[in-house]
């Protein structure tokens, strides 16, 4: 049964005759004490319009295959494959498109030989670029969905129905999960787009305000709200009328970096709008992760904006605001450490902390391969937009095709390999996985598979991390990452623990990263809590010297004996203040090695590109955990 | 033979060929046959109502009929210069068309729909055949204690000989460090092994025989003593628990054969010449 037609290249085609019910959770083991699971939850297959006209050939069965550790055949025709299958993945398609795309790919229907459709299924970015507008307008293109917009909505609970039968086949209790979700879409209207190019990086895209929507199991609504339906706000609503029941729903925040600067907007809405009660409960409710890093680069912090240090330079995708602009530039309420410090205030204020976010990673790939996350080999993610190393660095500006961000070279350079995330749950099934996102147990990573345990407790003993009973201890006297604190008036003790992905460079250091508000001021604080190499923290400082380790740019090869396989401390902070409220999480960097773009220049035989640093430090970011004086 | 049809197909010089004649045969359908007629560019009704219609749906409105000449002249532009760039041969050497071109026949050859479905005698049969894919991995049972190289440091090795001294003699476990992946009792398979703990390790562990404690073995977290408890050879799994992944793997597989069929149909209309 043909239940997608094809475009070239694109076959979205479900292979099965019948739709298959999810194999059921019971019976599989519980770890108490919990594994540490890899996965993402941003990914785009053919089934997005965007990944379907730049070429993506991969659907969602490729993407479930690929992420289980088969191979794929890329746009292009070279071949993908994980160095590891991951554990879990949320495709999430964009909501946006689901019904034109599929008029426009189904002969049966009335559009299909319009000029619209014919343009998609010619791969014309000028159609693209119409339906994209299109979303900002929140008006359909009643060329292909009619007048009211009916055909489209209409066509979208086909899909909708696909997208939960695909990840029904791919779901196998205790080995690989698959839940169900989608991205939802909405950018900022009236962006000026400016001409970007080598003298001007800026980020030629309108501003994002999208969030990707994660159900628990195959209880979900029978359609999606999408862009077109309303505000980020309006979803939630949407969410909590709909999802009810055995029906519970997550959003997740992405590229807040892209926001220009409205994602932590301190009271407002995304539409400018000024904050009702019941709009920051819901999104207390709802919303308990934000997206810390994907392709698009990191939205922990930028170097230069709000609260900073010297490891926010990392993989800034966009360059810093200037003073007195928001568009099109990394600035003010667009990073996460912001937000997460302001909630504090907010809390303080209004009772209600709108911010108070988990951490995870993702790649936001459109190329159907979830966890492509290696450095050594990057192959794109935006189908025939970067599929080779001249695209993506710009090597051949003749051949370059450009979308819309500016020279592309110049743009795709600064993109990343993406992120993972790291869930702590008993089990690697639906109901385990999603329980620990939405009680923020997970972590992000730059693409590396560390393990990293966070705890805090008022209860530890001072040397719980050499304890054989440690993870035992923690969790039966304190909270994890993710977790309340709530004042006793002494300095709670907080212990992490941290190991090294053996594919990756050994571990430099772990790192406290502390936020609080002082006389209405956001403010941080780096602690380095454990460093490699027998190096300890300066008592002034906090901070530990260099550990001298090296990666030789021409080879890529890492210079050995530096870094090590674990760390982990025992730790309280020295600064304590029992009547203020504090927030905590956990940075683990690695030793330096090789960035994509120094791979992809061996591969041409030029010089890395001089635009973005030679190597990259991975890491990974725990979920905060929060201190309340009581 | 495979290899040498390998590299033919990689070959410049067919592709070369092979699009020449497609493009040849798109011109011969699209256009009349003689150079004079090649350069005839005639624009019938259908063609203005494309035109008109283009025009309507980027602006929103009809095209008034002074706009009427320019519209037509841009359209003639377009024509003729994809025209000269498809005599010029541009198409087959730019590689972005080359691909689109190249693509669009992919699809056109996937004509998926005299394509059965399985029966389960068919299913079954399958699965025998490709057994080797759809057999489970050889597993592992054991157990671990830990020696942490940045808690003991160079001692970690040392310690680690001296625990399994004590070990064999008391017979009792020696108090290791604490480990991350200590409380993950799953059996694991080499891949998982490979993963976690770096692929010498995963290696060294398969090779260790089961049934008391060895070491140290070195893995990329640190120093290990380690006890094998258990082999769990490899299996196959009943078609009932795998149908779903046979069936798609079955169909793949006839999607794959309808394909290359229809391709062999049209390669066997060239004749390919290969300077020596």
């Amino acid at each position: 049964m043909k239940l997608w037609a094809t475009g070239f290249g694109v076959a979205i085609v479900t292979l099965l005759a019948v739709t298959v019910k999810a194999q059921q959770p019971e019976g599989v083991p519980a770890n108490p004490a919990k594994n540490a699971y890899f996965g993402e939850l941003h990914l785009h297959t053919a089934y997005s319009l965007d990944s379907y006209i730049f070429g993506n050939p991969n659907s969602p069965d490729a993407a479930y295959k690929f992420a289980q550790g088969e191979p794929v055949t890329l746009y292009g025709g070279e071949t993908k494959q994980l160095r590891h299958p991951l554990d879990f993945v949320a495709i999430t398609d964009h909501a946006e498109f689901l019904g034109e795309l599929a008029l426009c790919t189904n002969p049966g229907s009335a559009v299909y030989n319009g000029p619209a459709c014919k343009g998609i299924r010619a791969f014309d970015m000028m159609q693209f670029g119409k339906i994209a507008a299109s979303v900002t307008a929140k008006k359909r293109r009643d060329d292909i969905c009619g007048a009211d917009g009916k055909a489209c909505i209409d066509a979208i609970k086909d899909t909708w129905t696909k997208v939960q039968a695909n990840a029904a086949r791919y779901y196998k209790p205790g080995t690989f999960t698959t839940l169900i979700g989608y991205e939802y879409s909405a950018n900022i209207p009236g962006t000026v787009i400016g001409t970007s190019g080598k003298d001007n990086p800026r980020a030629n895209v309108p501003g994002m305000l999208h969030r990707n929507v994660i159900f628990r199991t195959d209880h979900v609504p029978d359609t999606v709200f999408s862009a077109y339906e309303g505000s980020g706000e309006a979803l939630m609503k949407w969410l909590e009328e709909k999802c009810t029941g055995a029906c519970r729903a997550l959003t997740i925040p992405h590229n807040s970096n892209y926001s220009w600067g409205r994602f932590f907007w301190e009271g407002k809405n995304s539409d400018g709008s000024p904050w009702t009660r019941d709009i920051l409960d819901r999104r207390a409710r709802i919303e308990p992760l934000v997206e810390i890093f994907q392709i698009k680069g990191s939205s922990e912090c930028m170097a230069g904006i709000g609260l900073t240090d010297e490891e926010c330079g990392f993989e800034n995708s966009v360059p810093p605001c200037p003073p007195g602009e928001t568009d099109q530039c990394g600035g003010e309420n667009s990073f996460v450490r912001d937000a997460i410090v302001r909630g504090l205030a907010v809390d303080e204020k209004l009772g209600v902390n709108p911010f108070k976010y988990g951490f995870v990673g993702a790649t936001d790939n459109h190329d159907g391969t979830p966890g492509a996350t290696e450095e050594n080999d990057f192959k794109g993610h935006l189908g025939q937009q970067d599929n080779t190393p001249e695209k993506r660095l710009g090597v051949k500006p003749g051949v370059a095709v450009d979308d819309g961000h500016g020279e592309s070279g110049a743009a795709y350079m600064r993109f990343s390999t993406g992120g993972l995330t790291g869930v702590w749950a008993e089990k690697n099934t639906r109901e385990a996985i999603w329980d620990a996102l939405s009680r923020r147990e997970t972590y992000g990573t730059s693409g590396t598979r560390i393990r990293v345990r966070f705890f805090g407790s008022f209860d530890y003993p001072a040397d719980l991390h050499k304890n054989a009973d440690l993870v035992k201890t923690a969790y039966a006297r304190g909270v994890p990452m993710g977790g309340d604190l709530k004042g006793k008036g002494k300095a709670p003790r907080f212990v992490v623990w941290a190991t090294r992905d053996p594919d990756s460079a050994p571990l430099q250091k772990i790192q406290i990263v502390k936020g609080w508000v002082e006389n209405g001021k956001n403010m941080a604080k780096i602690y380095d809590v454990a460093c490699s190499d027998g190096i300890s923290a300066d008592p002034k400082t906090g901070a530990c010297a260099d550990n001298g380790a090296s990666v030789d740019i021409a080879t890529c090869q890492v210079a050995p004996g530096k870094g090590a396989p674990e760390l982990s401390a025992t730790w309280t902070d020295p600064a304590f203040d029992p009547k203020m409220r504090a927030v905590y999480y956990v940075r683990v960097l690695e030793d330096p090695v090789c960035r994509w773009s120094t791979y992809d220049a061996h591969r041409l035989h030029v010089d890395p590109p001089k635009a973005v640093p030679a190597t990259i430090k991975e890491r990974a970011w725990t979920s905060p955990i929060w201190y309340t004086p009581s | 033979m495979r290899v040498w049809a390998g590299r033919l197909l990689r070959e410049p010089l067919v592709h070369f060929l092979v699009l020449g004649g497609l493009i040849f045969a798109a011109n011969a359908i699209r256009h009349p046959a003689t150079i004079e007629d090649a350069h005839r560019i005639a624009i019938g009704k259908a063609d203005m109502a494309r035109i008109r219609a283009l025009y309507t749906q980027q602006w929103g409105a009809p095209p008034a009929d002074a706009d009427l000449p320019n519209l037509v002249e841009n359209y003639v532009r377009a024509e003729v210069l994809a025209r000269e760039g498809t005599f010029l041969g541009l198409a087959a050497d730019d590689p972005v068309v080359r691909n689109r071109l190249i693509q669009k026949m992919e699809f056109l050859l996937q004509d998926t729909s005299g394509i059965a479905q399985p029966t389960d005698a068919e299913l079954a049969a399958y699965l025998a055949a490709h057994a080797a894919d759809y057999r489970t991995p050889e597993r592992i049972v054991f157990r671990q204690i830990y020696f942490s190289p940045s808690l003991r440091g160079d001692q970690a090795d040392g310690d680690a000989r001296a625990g399994l001294a004590s070990l064999v003699k008391a017979g009792s476990d020696p108090m290791g460090d604490p480990f991350m992946l200590a409380a993950d009792p799953e059996p694991k398979s080499r891949v998982d092994l490979a993963k976690d703990f770096g692929a010498d390790f995963a290696a060294a562990l398969f090779a260790l025989p089961p049934g008391r404690w060895q070491g140290p073995v070195h893995s990329a977290l640190g120093v290990h003593l380690v006890r094998v408890e258990q082999h769990l050879p490899s299996s196959l799994p009943p078609l009932v628990d795998i149908r779903a992944r046979v069936h798609d793997d079955l169909m793949a597989e006839r999607f794959q054969a309808a394909s290359d069929a229809a391709y062999a149909r049209l390669r066997s209309r060239y004749t390919v010449v290969v300077a020596p």
